[in-house]
């Protein structure tokens, strides 16, 4: 591994302190203290209400309803380190969240103690972000020739919003900062692994996809899928070659490559986070770094009137068949538990269109989060969601246009990265299946949002007009 | 000019001695099978299978009061044929059963029960099976050997070969025996000679096998609402497959398995089939919002969550879905207000969340697959108190048909691996092979079933050396 030079590091340094800046600045300084300790089991104030500076770890361990995903971060953090002894909730919490922010958490509240440690959480992402920043500066020529431009375009990505709050602001106590950071190096190790066609270069893609996943259950979930689609793709294209030339099959051509490093991808990604898995299994029978993802089949046969408001759209099947539903309801918990995944399907299956449409009215609470009318056309933050979420829609649009659309002379000049290509697209097909059956917050279309400005931006770097 | 009129006259010649011997053969097993201590008493439980009854004395009114819930196949197709005639009402009962079967069989019970004061009901089912039958026989005599002029003795010889499955007793019971008074007679003749057309639109230019084909299996489908499945998933899996082939056969630099005129010729036959087969389901769509052969699939349902004490022996895999979720089964028993709807998407549930604990118990029953509608000894010893069955000696052991049955299919699979063949032809009737495979493997993994409704596919691979043995000898 190369040495980082002198410009790598001062990049870095200016992005950590721009980004420790700007979360500070994030915070709101009027703290709401009734929201905790208030004996109620209800939420009484947003996150973003919340002063991070004056608050303590004790305080968000009461936080809400104590099942979200804020106490229970600290809770695992706590008996990671030996502060908490292990009960029922605590051990449904360790199988529904992966221990990957926990053990962050875990690890400045070993060194900072219980007390106003957001802080110095805060400090740790940073260093984070602004290794990630640095990377994506060196690695996409954007207004290459021009620094400071270059510079300050990459740190307006914080003007947006609704990135700027899941990075910096909410990343406080919950993991969504910690996710994006390891995904986008994810991809950018996957474009070099695509690039430089080496095995140690897909082992660090497979290491990177692996520390995202254990960031965010719903990274792992996609990149299963995504993963699963390209290995899939890879043994096709490797039997197609195969046939059609009548040899033996020989991995040093090209489709025998690009199978070879998917199936390190593949196996460095798998074994990497089989041990949560395997230990999730043991306890719930269920291979997954999230073991409760029958609560997702739950919610689709929960009432309209009975689904959590949180999760828009939830209960897809139970809208579409409402009499199953009803009568769903009506057996016995026991016999039907087991089911609910399988009737989920059958009713999709029954009506795939009609699934499809539902979902895609609801396009706008897993894009944008808001409504598609405001409730005042003065409401700033309704125009700044949709104006980001318009932002990210264009970044694909464009990216999709310039990846589909490789000159001649790209092809013929240089492999166009069918490895990084292939992630990609896989990975869009994955978000739509996830979208389709899964209860959604907008939250979780980030990681698609986040690809379409990488490879967005990617698209733009290549561009002779911007380079001086 | 003399070749084709002596083709014709020979093939014409061939067929009229086979009618003469199936109707003939038919008329011999309804008096030989006729036992006269088998009574039935209408209102009561049957004592014997409907072979044993006197077919040829007994009246459409006999038949329309045999059985003690007077909701069987046979009973109901006579039933729906008196209504049609005006002779019974169009009640709630008659609707249902206009629901659960296709239209011919009740409309050929009609011409016969208008025939009944010339001759019996039982003759002029006879003589339709018999007529399709010899029809089918000799275009299969006239593909593999009139068409070559081939020597007398091996046409002799190909003649006893078509005359063989009637040795067996599955074979002969469901055209001549049991199958008469249900649907299988005829809808076996016609989707056989659906699939004689089929095999012709394969090996010839000819656009007539294409209407031919789909209109012979258009018949076989208003017969059994099985036969429309068949039929219309075959021709469009083939179809699709075709498709497949065609685009990527020159793309892995294949040798091609079919051409454009064949895709042209498949696309056609499969639009002129669903045509041919939507009158009656078009009925069912306005009257009961179903656009399908029968609209009355939860009895499916209803049986695949009966408790075991209350399924019929016979029928394979009958409760399946009870079987493999025995709590839930219980809860959905414990009232009658859950709807079809619910055990319908539970049933797919079931099979999602458990599917080898599903397999397994369908492969419990796979001896009933292939073993004729006659009982197994098995199931003869557990019914012994209540039903008597009785085995004429003319009929021989199933084992017979099962052995030949299979003979037949790894005939066809030696020649499909033989070198020599058209790859083309081999290609197209390996794939034929495995469409239908994979239609009946899903009838068995998910319809409770009974024997006889894998007749046509035990059979299959006697039919399949048809085309094959028509190629070699067009190779000589």
């Amino acid at each position: 591994m190369k040495k980082p030079s002198r410009q790598f590091i001062l990049i870095w340094s200016l992005f950590v302190a721009s980004i420790f800046l700007i979360g500070v600045l994030s915070q709101k300084w009027n703290p709401e203290t009734t929201c905790f300790n208030s004996g109620t089991p209800e939420e009484i104030c947003k996150t973003e209400q919340v002063d991070f500076w004056r608050t303590s770890a004790k305080d968000f361990v009461n936080y809400g309803s104590g099942m979200g995903d804020v106490t229970n971060y600290l809770k695992i953090a706590e008996y990671f380190i030996g502060e908490r002894k292990r009960d029922v909730i605590l051990s449904w919490a360790t199988y529904n969240w992966p221990p990957g922010f926990p053990a962050i958490v875990a690890l400045v509240l070993k060194l900072t103690g219980p007390s106003y440690y957001f802080p110095k959480l805060l400090f740790v992402l940073s260093l984070a972000l602004g290794f990630l920043f640095s990377i994506l500066y060196h690695s996409i020529p954007l207004f290459s020739g021009r620094p400071v431009l270059r510079f300050f375009t990459w740190l307006s990505i914080f003007l947006l919003p609704d990135f700027r709050f899941q990075t910096v602001q909410f990343a406080y106590i919950a993991s969504e900062g910690w996710a994006i950071t390891t995904f986008v190096l994810a991809l950018v190790a996957l474009r070099s692994a695509g690039q430089k066609l080496t095995v140690s270069s897909a082992v660090w893609a497979g290491v990177a996809l692996a520390l995202a996943s254990y960031m965010r259950a719903l990274v792992d979930t996609l990149n299963s899928l995504t993963l699963t689609l390209l290995v899939a793709a890879a043994i096709l294209a490797f039997l197609f070659e195969w046939i059609r030339q009548r040899k033996r099959p020989n991995l040093s051509t090209k489709s025998g490559r690009y199978l070879q490093l998917v199936l390190i991808i593949f196996a460095v990604q798998s074994i990497l986070v089989a041990p949560w898995k395997f230990r999730n299994y043991k306890m719930t029978k269920i291979y997954s770094l999230c073991s409760t993802s029958d609560s997702v089949f739950r919610l689709h046969w929960t009432p309209t009137d009975k689904a959590p408001g949180w999760i828009k759209t939830s209960n897809v099947a139970c809208r579409l068949a409402e009499n199953v539903c009803a009568e769903v309801n009506t057996l016995p918990e026991e016999a039907i538990v087991d089911y609910r995944k399988g009737l989920t399907v059958s009713v999709f299956f029954a009506n795939p269109v009609k699934w499809i449409i539902y979902r895609l009215k609801t396009f706008n609470s897993l894009w944008v989060g808001f409504s598609y009318k405001p409730s005042s056309w003065s409401d700033g933050s309704w125009w700044m969601a949709w104006i980001e979420g318009l932002f990210y829609l264009g970044m694909g649009i464009f990216a999709g246009a310039a990846f589909l659309s490789p000159s001649p002379k790209s092809i013929k000049n240089k492999a166009p990265n069918i490895l990084f290509r292939s992630y990609a697209l896989f990975f869009i097909l994955a978000n739509l299946a996830v979208f389709l059956v899964a209860p959604y917050e907008h939250r979780y279309s980030f990681f698609l949002r986040i690809l379409f400005v990488y490879v967005g931006l990617v698209a733009l770097g290549r561009k002779k007009i911007w380079k001086s | 000019m003399g070749q084709p009129k002596f083709k014709l006259n020979l093939t014409l010649l061939f067929g009229v001695a086979f009618f003469v011997i199936f109707f003939s053969l038919g008329a011999v097993l309804i008096s030989h099978t006729y036992q006269p201590d088998c009574v039935y008493t209408p209102g009561q439980p049957a004592q014997c299978t409907y072979e044993a009854l006197n077919a040829w004395e007994m009246t459409s009114e006999d038949w329309a009061n045999l059985g003690e819930t007077r909701r069987g196949d046979v009973v109901s197709y006579v039933i729906m044929a008196k209504a049609w005639l005006g002779q019974l009402p169009m009640d709630e009962g008659m609707m249902w059963r206009f629901k659960n079967w296709p239209p011919i069989i009740p409309l050929v019970t009609a011409v016969a029960i208008a025939l009944e004061s010339f001759w019996p009901l039982a003759a002029t089912k006879l003589f339709l099976t018999s007529f399709v039958l010899a029809l089918t026989w000799a275009l299969f005599l006239k593909l593999v050997t009139l068409n070559f002029k081939a020597s007398w003795k091996f046409t002799g010889f190909f003649f006893i070969f078509l005359l063989s499955p009637f040795l067996f007793g599955d074979f002969r019971s469901q055209l001549f025996g049991r199958g008469l008074f249900v649907s299988e007679s005829l809808s076996f003749s016609f989707f056989i000679l659906g699939l004689y057309c089929f095999f012709q639109t394969l090996l010839s230019p000819s656009w007539k096998y294409v209407f031919f084909t789909a209109a012979a299996w258009a018949v076989s489908a208003n017969i059994r609402a099985q036969m429309d499945l068949v039929s219309l998933l075959g021709v469009a899996g083939f179809t699709f497959f075709m498709v497949v082939f065609y685009f990527l056969c020159p793309a892995l630099k294949l040798s091609p398995i079919t051409s454009s005129l064949k895709l042209k010729q498949l696309s056609v036959l499969l639009l002129t089939l669903f045509i041919l087969s939507s009158p009656w389901k078009i009925r069912n769509w306005a009257k009961a919002g179903s656009f399908s052969m029968i609209t009355t699939s939860e009895s499916v349902y209803h049986f695949l969550w009966s408790p075991s004490d209350k399924v019929p022996s016979w029928l394979i895999g009958g409760n399946t879905a009870c079987v493999v979720a025995p709590n839930l089964c219980s809860a959905l028993n414990q009232s009658t207000q859950y709807s079809g709807d619910l055990k319908k998407h539970l049933t797919l549930s079931v099979l999602i969340s458990k599917p080898s604990e599903w397999i397994k118990v369908r492969l419990k029953g796979w001896k009933l697959y292939w073993l004729p509608t006659i009982l197994s000894e098995e199931s003869v010893s557990e019914n012994k108190d209540s039903i008597s069955w009785r085995m004429s000696h003319f009929y021989f052991l199933q084992w017979p048909d099962l052995f030949f049955a299979f003979f037949c299919w790894m005939a066809v699979l030696v020649v499909l691996l033989m070198k020599g063949a058209s790859k083309e032809l081999k290609g197209q009737l390996a794939l034929l092979i495995l469409i239908f495979t994979g239609i009946y493997g899903i009838f068995f993994l998910l319809i409770p079933c009974e024997p006889r409704y894998f007749m046509v596919y035990r059979w299959l691979g006697f039919f399949f050396l048809m085309p094959l043995l028509a190629f070699k000898r067009k190779k000589a």
